[in-house]
């Protein structure tokens, strides 16, 4: 408001010393265009995120992504790990009584150290005896008379 | 002239067509394997299976204990496909059994069981071959037994002992052929050179301490010690146990100075193992290793693993000796079959520069028998006490 009754009171008591004319319209036209175009620029200026907002967007997403490879390798470890040392607890306890593990280094170390070259000869044969394959004797005829039952 | 050059010509394109036409059939094959493995894994699903009683005749036949029969004769037929395949393998000089080294202790060793069955097939056979007379036959079996031998390799101590066993029965077959086979120069010739070519490249123990050595360091790691013990004492440890309690006084401190101590006693086993000594020296120096940690760890804690881990090399030493000392004889014995067919009589001593006696580094000691002729050690076994004799048989 006292803006405005300043403006008037100059206009009154001291009368602009202003001719007008077709280049100070013009004048006048373009300083208007650049206010606005000012005023534009502002507004759009104010809807951008400011620096600090910026900063703790940036830092969200960082411990979003690190949160998702913690999951994903802890997943993986489970899945992969997990049960795999379970089984070599059991397999120590079932070492003599599982047809897969009976011919490994560790049986067959085991043997050795036991009963010697003949420690190892036994364990072959219980190996041949629990694993085969030795298959009866198949002719082509008969894997094709297989096929068709 | 010009004529006959063209003649000429034409004939040598004819030729060379013929042969193209002739070898494109065997160039459409794929190559046959290069690794003998591939092999022996087929001839392993290849032989007929047989029950309890057929199992036990077969091992009898190839020791010699019982003479052939039809039964094992027919089932020996029906295993026909897989004696071929062992056979085509033991020629090829390349043998990779794809192990996976990697797994360590959990390796699986299959190959061993059933080579040792296919061996007491070819043992089998190769006596029906003698007893049909076909005794070139059954020697050139009794050489696929010394090559399968070769091929089982000495990168462990479990197949090294695999390999010496099958070793010696291929050697007490051509000991047995050797009575019984009618003495022609030109096949005693052969094998003898056909031995020569096997044994020049001799398994060793040397080789097994190698990965005997990285596979008991790998696991000498706090997370791996409870396995590495259950392995060597063969038991699991339970957590109430002796075992169990002296491992929660274990750090990785320890175990390292025990893993130091590990290292350097294989290394005086390398050393003994590499170093040109008799076999008294050689058995006496790694009995004295072996005995070394039990007598240490009344006072030093880092003796221990190794105390319970390494293994007692003089008796694989042992056994490597006394199998290579009956090759030995064997070979020996060979020649001597030679000058008896060459002149027609025995020889009155042992002819010069064959294969020695390992245990005492000498000559055998050679004496005509009634049936034939014995070589002799001159020194003994000091692991089982004894001093070996060779009998070999001479056909009247």
């Amino acid at each position: 408001m006292r803006h405005k009754k300043n403006i008037e009171k100059f206009v009154r008591v001291r009368k602009p010393n202003v001719t007008t004319s077709r280049r100070m319209d013009k004048r006048t036209l373009n300083d208007s265009f650049a206010a606005m175009e000012q005023t534009i620029r502002a507004k759009s200026t104010d809807l951008r995120p400011s620096t600090p907002r910026i900063i703790t967007l940036s830092r969200m997403m960082k411990l979003t992504a690190a949160a998702a490879v913690i999951i994903v390798g802890i997943s993986f470890f489970i899945a992969h790990q997990g049960p795999g040392k379970k089984g070599v607890t059991t397999k120590v306890l079932e070492v003599v009584e599982s047809p897969s593990e009976i011919m490994t280094m560790k049986s067959l170390t085991i043997a050795y150290r036991r009963g010697g070259v003949e420690g190892i000869e036994n364990q072959c044969e219980k190996a041949l005896k629990i694993l085969g394959p030795q298959p009866a004797s198949i002719s082509l005829g008969d894997l094709f008379n297989g096929s068709k039952s | 002239m010009k004529t006959i050059t063209t003649k000429k010509l034409t004939k040598a394109t004819c030729v060379t067509l013929m042969l193209l036409i002739l070898a494109t059939p065997a160039l459409a094959y794929p190559p046959d394997p290069d690794n003998a493995a591939l092999l022996y894994y087929q001839s392993y699903i290849a032989y007929e299976k047989a029950d309890d009683t057929m199992q036990e005749m077969v091992a009898d036949l190839a020791r010699g204990k019982i003479e052939p029969n039809e039964r094992i004769k027919k089932y020996i037929e029906n295993c026909r496909g897989a004696i071929n395949l062992a056979v085509a393998a033991a020629e090829i000089p390349n043998c990779n059994w794809g192990l996976k080294y990697s797994d360590g202790f959990e390796m699986l060793l299959s190959h061993l069981a059933q080579t040792r069955k296919l061996v007491f097939i070819i043992g089998a056979e190769t006596r029906i071959l003698a007893a049909e007379g076909n005794y070139r036959q059954a020697l050139e079996r009794c050489l696929t037994l010394r090559k399968i031998s070769q091929h089982m390799g000495d990168e462990t101590i479990i197949s090294l002992l695999v390999a010496k066993a099958i070793e010696k029965m291929g050697d007490n077959q051509i000991q047995y052929l050797l009575a019984n086979t009618p003495q022609d120069l030109q096949t005693l010739t052969w094998l003898k050179n056909q031995l020569v070519i096997i044994e020049s490249r001799p398994l060793s123990s040397k080789a097994t301490s190698k990965y005997e050595r990285e596979l008991s360091l790998e696991h000498m790691h706090l997370d791996k010690l409870k396995e590495l013990i259950e392995i060597v004492t063969g038991k699991p440890v339970t957590p109430d146990s002796k075992e169990a309690e002296q491992l929660r006084n274990v750090d990785q401190a320890l175990i390292d100075k025990n893993k130091d101590y590990y290292i350097n006693h294989m290394d005086a086993l390398q050393t003994i193992l590499s170093t040109p000594m008799t076999y008294e020296k050689a058995y006496t120096e790694l009995k004295k290793l072996n005995e070394q940690p039990h007598k240490d760890l009344a006072e030093n804690n880092n003796a221990f693993l190794t105390s319970i881990v390494a293994p007692a090399y003089q008796k694989v030493y042992n056994i490597e000796t006394r199998e290579t000392t009956f090759s030995n004889a064997v070979r020996a014995a060979l020649e001597i079959y030679i000058q008896k067919t060459k002149t027609g009589q025995l020889p009155e001593e042992l002819p010069a520069g064959l294969p020695k006696d390992l245990f005492s580094g000498k000559d055998f000691k050679y004496e005509k028998t009634k049936d034939g002729f014995v070589l002799s050690c001159r020194s003994k076994d000091l692991e089982k006490d004894e001093t070996y004799q060779y009998e070999f048989k001479v056909e009247k």
